[in-house]
């Protein structure tokens, strides 16, 4: 939710220039991202001094952003109090002779990315602002990537580049040192006490979640993608604001295409649903088309969307349409997630993630034995759905739009853990919540799969596989590094034509060429 | 840390008193256990790769 350029040992003295604060003869700026979902304030007991750039929160006026002296004891109090913020919240601490502190919230709605150099840091939620201070290619964090094994933590793809991640504090003078937070807890599963009331509880859970922030309907877009997660908390909305409501779809292709706009259909027709539908056919956006800003060599971080072009051209449709958040049901998954020992199924599912890939270079397979190392300890919001929200925000930032996860709410996330395996399981507390407005059974028990899975395929067979073919032809940063081995590589893609598409190991070719297109645009 | 009322003029900067969550209703009972958990729980997704995005799709999670 911003951009900084901090320069310890040089002023600390800040001031508000109404776009950004910066100190005298501009050693360091930090300028927040323009939205009316975000504020800035700042304090000072004049020897210290704190930056504050947050997510606005409801029923209260924007924060002015001048700078206002306090006491020593008010600040320490200031600080305190901007730790415990319930929403997305960065603060920068500053005083002279001391190195510069930099800390984040727990939400993470946004990412920030870290580089220094000159004595200088520099950070982002822009990837593309710090290409400049990429030297190289993690190892470690790249071999994680290309088995399909993320682990949320500091390490970028790009050696010169940080994550600073959830309640995680940057100090930088003179050398950049990260410090990790201890381990959000997380709670078991309990028993429903004889009159609960589960649905109630999400329902309350939900209005708590959507209520946070300073939401207006009428420039509010949500996803309606058909799935149960968003469904969820649309057609709940709907409720709430009838006839207000926009949605929003990528249309998948595939089998699952026909019933997706029929379930989708039946969801809108059902609720009070505003008369607008934006959607994006994927038939007509694929991934890897030439055409996406990745493929054509744009700075695109290789965390963002991995189906970019539809995503970014759907952010840009939301745009036009006059709105300015976006509300997902990104986190719907890990709510009511089971573990791997509630389920032996859970337990072995990630066994096809595998570091036998083929085409792993020598150097990716042995940085694997330390793939779980440096990693950020359990944060409060899954690491999945962090490193979602990570690939939602970019696309959505550059065209005006500021996400809401009302499933990454404490109160949506402490529900779903407590919740006994029946409610979980087969996301039965979607589906009993969908069910209990009245939706259809072709709505709440869906016989098709309706995913990506068909769209990776004609994209990787249609698109991806020429850029693969100009890789092995004209090289790739990763083929140099060790990472991806060139030969398997063309051995797997001469076979592709010849053999059954198998999803769960052809598709994983869709982060080597992710990977080559960031790795060549940004070193 | 200091556990006084901020200045009523600085106001903007304390957060809002925490709203009470339907958890701590009675919705459940039995104790509340808190615990600290693996890798493998904090950072795996539990749905298979078959969409193979970073990004959620709506794939029915593995159960």
């Amino acid at each position: 939710m911003l951009t900084l350029r901090l320069t310890p040992y040089a002023s600390a003295t800040w001031s508000w220039t109404g776009a950004s604060y910066v100190t005298a003869e501009e050693t360091s700026s930090v300028t927040p991202y323009s939205h009316p979902m975000v504020e800035q304030l700042a304090v000072t007991d004049q020897t210290r001094t704190l930056l504050i750039v947050r997510e606005r929160l409801a029923s209260r006026a924007s924060a002015t952003p001048e700078l206002r002296t306090l006491t020593p004891a008010a600040y320490d109090q200031a600080v305190e109090a901007a730790e415990r913020w319930p929403a997305d919240i960065v603060m920068i601490e500053t005083e002279s002779d001391r190195p510069v502190r930099i800390t984040a919230g727990a939400a993470r709605t946004t990412p920030l990315y870290l580089a220094h150099q000159g004595g200088t840091l520099h950070g982002s939620w822009d990837m593309a602002s710090l290409k400049s201070y990429a030297t190289g290619i993690n190892p470690r964090e790249a071999a994680r990537l290309l088995i399909y094994r993320p682990r949320y933590g500091c390490e970028t793809l790009f050696s010169g580049i940080t994550r600073l991640t959830e309640r995680a504090t940057a100090i930088f003078g003179g050398a950049l040192h990260l410090h990790y937070p201890e381990p959000a807890l997380h709670s078991a599963p309990r028993e429903l006490a004889p009159d609960g009331d589960v649905l109630a509880a999400l329902t309350e859970s939900i209005d708590l979640a959507l209520d946070l922030r300073p939401l207006e309907p009428a420039i509010t877009v949500f996803h309606l993608t058909g799935g149960f997660d968003s469904g969820v908390i649309a057609t709940h909305a709907a409720q709430r604001w009838p006839s207000q409501l926009t949605t929003a779809a990528l249309l998948v292709i595939g089998t699952g295409r026909e019933q997706q706009a029929r379930r989708r259909t039946q969801i809108r027709d059902h609720l009070p649903f505003g008369q607008h539908d934006l959607l994006i056919d994927c038939a007509k956006a694929a991934p890897l088309h030439p055409d996406c800003p990745r493929v054509r060599g744009e700075l695109i971080s290789p965390y963002e969307e991995p189906l970019f072009l539809p995503f970014s051209r759907l952010a840009s449709l939301i745009a036009d349409h006059g709105a300015q958040t976006l509300v997902t049901g990104l986190g719907g998954d890990e709510m009511v997630a089971l573990s791997p020992t509630e389920s032996a199924v859970v337990a072995t599912a990630n066994d096809h993630i595998t570091d036998k890939l083929p085409w792993l270079g020598p150097f990716a397979r042995s940085a694997l034995v330390f793939s779980e190392d440096g990693i950020a300890p359990p944060a409060a919001v899954n690491a999945i759905t962090l490193l979602s929200l990570e690939t939602t925000a970019p696309p959505l930032l550059r065209a005006g739009i500021w996400p809401i996860h009302p499933f990454t709410h404490p109160g949506m996330i402490n529900l779903g853990e407590q919740l006994p395996l029946d409610w979980r399981e087969f996301k039965n507390l979607q589906r009993r919540q969908l069910a209990s407005l009245g939706l259809s059974q072709d709505v709440c028990n869906p016989v098709e799969r309706e995913s990506f899975v068909w769209l990776v395929e004609h994209s990787l067979k249609t698109y991806g596989i020429p850029i693969l073919e100009n890789a092995l032809a004209d090289g790739s940063p990763l083929f140099d590094a060790g990472l991806v081995d060139p030969d398997v590589l063309k051995s797997t893609i001469s076979e592709i034509e010849h053999q059954p598409y198998d999803e769960e190991f052809h598709a994983k070719l869709l982060q080597v060429i992710d990977l080559h297109l960031a790795a060549t645009a940004f070193l | 840390m200091s556990t006084a009322t901020l200045d009523p003029a600085l106001a903007d900067l304390q957060p809002p008193a925490a709203a009470a969550t339907p958890t701590s209703g009675g919705l459940f009972t039995g104790r509340l256990v808190l615990t600290v958990q693996t890798p493998a729980e904090a950072h795996e997704t539990k749905k298979r790769s078959g969409s193979s995005d970073g990004a959620q799709t709506y794939d029915t999670p593995v159960t």
